[in-house]
């Protein structure tokens, strides 16, 4: 096991909590389970369920017999959970204690309930370094999927450099606030703890009673680290009262953008707490770069230093620089092995073996980065990326519809929501309310259109593409006609 | 027919959808898309209305189409 399990892992929702003894003793029940299976090294598990310490039990118990695990959304939508299991060829399947798999996949389903009576394998596989450890999903979950593959090296390097970074002091009390299936949560916040044997407690997300009471969270769990996306916080300083026990050392902030506004708000909000802005990708297993309020004044678009690694720009003339304004680049330890099966995928996101983040921005002399475009049309809802393009090839299944365009569009609280503009094969017979019902049993919630606009054509340029932000202002100059 | 209620109509703007998606009875349990971030923007949209800030615990208990249609008044 590469992980020491000191502390506890509580459900703050759920109101369960395990410690360290009860944990090591499910992750052995689990594994001999799936020994049983004949489960082994490089088997690929998905699980499907998140936010409670079962779903570590899973977690490390899949890694303790060098399996591979691929984390999806609870909500994903069924189709979606049967693409990515024939997609990445699983094995088995993890589902919440009593839980049941969303479509029949002709799995081997794990509910962690059972009362097998399995010893733990005599003699475990265990796994290698460079053995593939986790699977994250960026997007595809509705046409060709795009699984980022971390190894146990990938992985272990981002959380040593996270515990040096934040302190291992810091991570002995950790709150997260974020889905276990996304890279933030699952690697920033829950695995940073565990590698530094704190304690972890898991605030269910979107539970609005619960953020309203985030100060007394704070203070009754002693809580020393946090992280979370910028909408989180705009809740939370509505709703909840400021905490007063002065335990909060560290706040991360990520995922999103973060107005300079804002990040002195959680200063103001916190006291005394060290909040940084920070920047991650999944493909470099999250965090690579924070900017500190103790060490910076909040900027916009301000991101900081690398968190081990180094950080350059690709300039418009292809030039790679150290310094100056362009596409940021970056080398990390903790950069992923790879997409999954998708190696056209990985030719396109090196350059000389820098990792293209796809993002614009500007490095200083002393390799202090600022963010100041973005990765095109990617559209990240409250921290979710989600990818037009997922969308469009969505709705463009359905019968009624001769031609779809996703987008993003402003929003004060998200950042940004999904829209989406429809050209229809029929106008007279077309029923939208019908395609938003199709749409919604195709489609996780978090990736579903908020904003709908049925078009007569999907505007195009002269060379027949399509720009999405023309499109946008199409539609909403349709919607203001 | 019913003319919906001024709770339905507000939700409705909030969450770009029509009226008849967002029943008289309806709650954030039931209404489709009513989640944690639409209802940051409900309270946007409420305060604008109201021309006032809401406690934290009147936007707790914001449940329903009902409790929208009783802070309107």
């Amino acid at each position: 096991m590469m992980f020491p399990i000191k502390g506890t892992i509580s459900d703050i929702g759920g109101g369960e909590a395990w410690g360290a003894e009860k944990l090591r003793a499910e992750i052995s029940r689990r594994a001999a389970e799936f020994a049983v299976q004949g489960l082994g090294r490089g088997d690929r598990f998905m699980i499907l369920h998140g936010g409670t310490p079962a779903f570590f039990a899973d977690l490390f118990a899949v890694w303790s017999i060098g399996g591979v695990a691929a984390c999806l959304n609870p909500n994903s939508a069924k189709e979606e959970v049967v693409r990515v299991s024939e997609f990445v060829g699983a094995k088995a399947v993890c589902v919440a204690g009593g839980g049941e798999a969303p479509a029949d996949l002709g799995l081997p389903v794990f509910d962690g309930a059972s009362a097998a009576a399995a010893s733990p394998p005599s003699a475990p596989l265990g796994n290698l370094l460079d053995d593939a450890a986790l699977i994250l999903f960026t997007s595809g979950t509705t046409g060709e999927p795009k699984g980022v593959v971390h190894t146990f090296r990938s992985l272990l390097s981002r959380l040593a450099l996270n515990v040096t970074y934040i302190g291992e002091e810091a991570l002995q009390r950790t709150l997260c606030t974020l889905p276990t299936h996304f890279g933030h949560g699952l690697i920033g916040n829950c695995l940073s703890a565990i590698y530094a044997g704190g304690d972890l407690s898991l605030l269910p997300a979107g539970n609005l009673k619960l953020v309203g009471r985030l100060g007394e969270i704070v203070d009754e769990r002693g809580i020393r680290f946090m992280s979370s996306v910028p909408s989180f916080w705009k809740m939370a300083l509505k709703l909840s009262k400021r905490p007063s026990g002065g335990s909060l050392r560290r706040i991360n902030i990520g995922s999103a953008p973060l107005s300079a506004d804002l990040w002195q708000a959680v200063i103001d909000w916190t006291g005394d707490a060290d909040v940084a802005n920070m920047y991650g990708i999944t493909e470099t297993a999250n965090w690579i770069c924070g900017a500190r309020s103790s060490e910076f004044e909040p900027e916009d678009g301000l991101i900081g230093r690398m968190w081990g690694g180094s950080i350059g720009v690709l300039t418009e003339e292809g030039e790679r620089a150290t310094h100056g304004h362009g596409e940021l680049i970056v080398q990390s330890p903790s950069l992923m092995h790879g997409y999954f099966q998708r190696a056209d995928l990985n030719e396109a996101a090196l350059f000389a073996g820098w990792y293209r983040t796809g993002d614009v921005g500007e490095v200083t002399k002393d390799g202090v980065a600022r963010l100041t475009g973005r990765r095109k049309y990617e559209i990240n809802r409250a921290g979710l990326k989600v990818h037009p393009e997922d969308i469009d090839l969505l709705l463009e299944r359905h019968e009624g519809v001769r031609e779809a365009c996703a987008f993003g569009l402003p929003d004060e609280i998200a950042g940004e929501t999904v829209g989406v503009a429809v050209s229809v094969v029929d106008p007279e017979a077309f029923d939208l309310a019908e395609l938003k019902r199709w749409c919604a049993e195709r489609l996780a919630r978090e990736k579903t259109p908020q904003r709908w606009f049925v078009l007569a054509e999907i505007p195009k340029t002269d060379r027949g593409k399509i720009n999405r932000d023309t499109v946008a202002a199409a539609a909403l100059a349709s919607e203001a006609s | 027919m019913m003319q919906p209620t001024n709770g339905q109509r507000l939700l409705a703007s909030v969450l770009q959808c029509s009226v008849q998606e967002v029943p008289p009875y309806g709650s954030m349990e039931t209404v489709s898309g009513w989640d944690s971030l639409a209802h940051m923007r409900l309270a946007a949209a409420l305060e604008e209305r109201l021309s006032r800030d809401l406690t934290s615990e009147e936007l707790l208990e914001l449940e329903s189409v009902e409790d929208i249609d009783r802070l309107l008044g």
